[in-house]
């Protein structure tokens, strides 16, 4: 049986469920509750006064906490999406975010989850920087997925050596859910370095000097997320694999159109793509 | 004659801890310095995979780690939230924590959650429905559950009893520990006006399994629970008030906020191990203390 209908759990008291739902909507206002006439009436009905405080005084001590403890935890997930909008238009996306997407799960960690979403359609990102604020948002909360994501079951060691040449050539390929892929039109990996060591970027300035398309792999290694550049053909590649073709086939796909002396250089390479990405843990399975 | 309830409902005394950080993990890792016990914040290490559960092994491996959350929002109206209660029980399992707290208050309703630890209405209903959903928590948990008094900066028109008569009430009905936060106290007898004193007197001393001690914000008006530089001297004269009236019981140095140096923060805790003597008298020893790569101080 499941835990849940091992337990009868109590009903809640309607007064309790009232008072905290009306809480729950005052903390949540981005404006102070002191400055809404009918909302500090509803205040004063649930809260006492002292000798200091007023009812909403004391809402708005909550309410206040709200606002910087999500925007922090925000800032946390998203510094590269933070200094891309500046103070202002960050804590304007963070107001309309939240009251979007208010927090429903224990974790703080998922707050940012709608975020990529979230931003395809708001209409306060910096003219000019629209792509490279998604490309950042989608980065970040690639981010921490491969931060703290499940190890898939580790490769059979057995199986990879009874592996034939044969074998490698028409099996197919189920990636890590670690890794994950990008396409974009500015190193956003770059950026979110650069941030970290100041905060105070000029990114337009930055952005106006880096935009050039890259191709990137994130991945974890040893506990750590790392990312690689990838040349075009590389990542044509992993995409190719990562749709489930074979090696061949997947060779054969980023070959088309190549000359002769390309299409032997790319033989080669793909030993050397395939070594490392083998070592990097980018394969989670192999199937016959 | 009726035999007296044990203290800290049995659970051992681990001495004095400290709250585990991510700024002290290279000094705890490397230096393994000694320490009582450390607490871990449970929702930290509730994920898949990657350097959390790493790090918790690491720690797991020198020292004793108590399990402490900030989530599980008991007193909400919202239903009990069975994903993470199993979540928390995986970890339970891994780490064996002796015994599990989490903060009495409610964190949301309709299905929201404000990661706030916030005030309930001290009534009796309320206290039948919190001590029902707290019974059911321990025992699917199948570990000893201790409620954490909170900081508050409201009181509801609604509330018919004392904070700690609350607690108290809670604690029996549901038959569960109380980890007892002394800043805590300190913070809300400024804000609401009552005797802190009063307070601790009032709680069953017996089921108080756990301390909790911490620096605070002062402002104009009020005093926010920062969990932020020392420990304060009345907290201190609070703290040796509790340990008198409950004997040698587990307590921890919550330092959150501008964290410094392991050492500094340490230093607290060898702060409270000196209260704890001076009250208890040097022979009261810590019964669990000797986990940890070496015990630093000898009775
Ligand atoms: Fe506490």
């Amino acid at each position: 049986m499941s835990a849940e209908r091992r337990y009868v759990e109590p009903r809640a008291p309607e007064s309790l469920r009232s008072v905290q739902s009306f809480l729950t909507d005052a903390f949540r206002r981005p404006a102070p509750v002191a400055g809404d006439e009918s909302l500090r009436a509803s205040c004063a009905m649930h809260v006492t006064s002292n000798d200091r405080l007023t009812p909403a005084e004391q809402v708005d001590i909550y309410r206040r906490q709200y606002w910087l403890r999500h925007d922090d935890a925000l800032h946390d997930d998203f510094p590269t999406l933070a200094a891309a909008l500046g103070h202002d238009g960050w804590h304007s996306l963070v107001r309309d975010y939240l009251v979007a997407h208010p927090p429903s799960t224990p974790s703080l960690r998922d707050l940012g989850v709608n975020m990529p979403a979230f931003l395809e359609r708001w209409d306060g990102l910096p003219e000019g920087l629209e792509a490279l604020c998604l490309e950042a948002a989608r980065y970040e909360i690639a981010f921490l997925d491969v931060f703290d994501g499940a190890d898939p079951p580790p490769l059979d060691p057995k199986l990879v050596a009874s592996l034939s040449p044969n074998d490698w050539e028409r099996a197919t390929f189920v990636l890590s859910p670690l890794v994950k892929r990008f396409e974009l039109q500015y190193p956003v990996n770059v950026l979110r370095l650069v941030v970290r060591d100041d905060a105070s970027t000029d990114v337009r300035e930055w952005a106006r000097q880096n935009a050039k398309p890259t191709s990137l792999a994130l991945f974890r290694k040893d506990l750590v997320v790392h990312y690689e550049e990838l040349v075009p053909d590389a990542f044509r590649m992993l995409d190719a694999l990562a749709e489930g073709k074979s090696l061949i086939e997947a060779c054969s796909i980023v070959a088309e159109g190549k000359s002769e002396a390309d299409a032997t250089a790319l033989g080669r390479s793909v030993g050397d793509w395939f070594r490392r990405w083998s070592s990097w843990g980018f394969i989670a399975k192999i199937e016959l | 004659m009726t035999k007296s309830p044990p203290a800290r409902l049995g659970l051992p005394d681990l001495g004095v801890g400290l709250g585990l950080r991510i700024p002290h993990y290279p000094h705890v890792f490397e230096q393994k310095p000694a320490c009582d016990w450390f607490e871990i914040i449970s929702e930290n290490f509730m994920v898949d995979g990657g350097r959390p559960l790493a790090n918790l092994e690491r720690a797991l491996a020198d020292y004793r780690l108590v399990q402490h959350g900030v989530s599980l929002s008991l007193g909400s109206a919202n239903p009990l939230d069975w994903q993470y209660l199993k979540k928390l029980k995986a970890l339970v399992a891994k780490t064996k924590t002796p015994w599990l707290s989490d903060h009495l208050c409610w964190a949301g309703s309709d299905c929201l959650n404000l990661h706030d630890l916030l005030p309930l209405p001290y009534t009796e209903e309320t206290v039948k429905y919190v001590a029902e959903r707290a019974r059911i928590v321990q025992d699917f948990l199948e570990v000893r559950f201790a409620i954490e008094n909170v900081s508050s900066y409201l009181s509801f028109t609604s509330s018919r009893m004392t904070e700690w008569e609350f607690v108290g009430a809670i604690a029996e009905e549901a038959d569960v520990g109380i980890l007892l936060d002394v800043n805590n106290i300190y913070v809300s007898s400024h804000n609401h006006g009552f005797d802190p004193n009063a307070y601790v007197d009032g709680v069953p001393h017996h089921r108080v399994v756990q301390m909790h001690l911490a620096g605070h914000t002062r402002f104009e008006k009020y005093i926010i629970d920062t969990h932020t530089g020392r420990v304060i001297d009345d907290v201190w004269a609070l703290y040796a008030r509790a340990i008198e009236r409950c004997g040698a019981v587990s307590t921890l140095i919550e330092w959150d906020d501008d964290i410094p140096s392991f050492d500094e923060v340490h230093a607290e805790a060898k702060k409270a191990i000196a209260v704890r003597d001076r009250v208890l008298g040097a022979g009261a020893a810590r019964t669990g203390a000797a986990a940890g790569p070496t015990t630093e101080r000898v009775a």
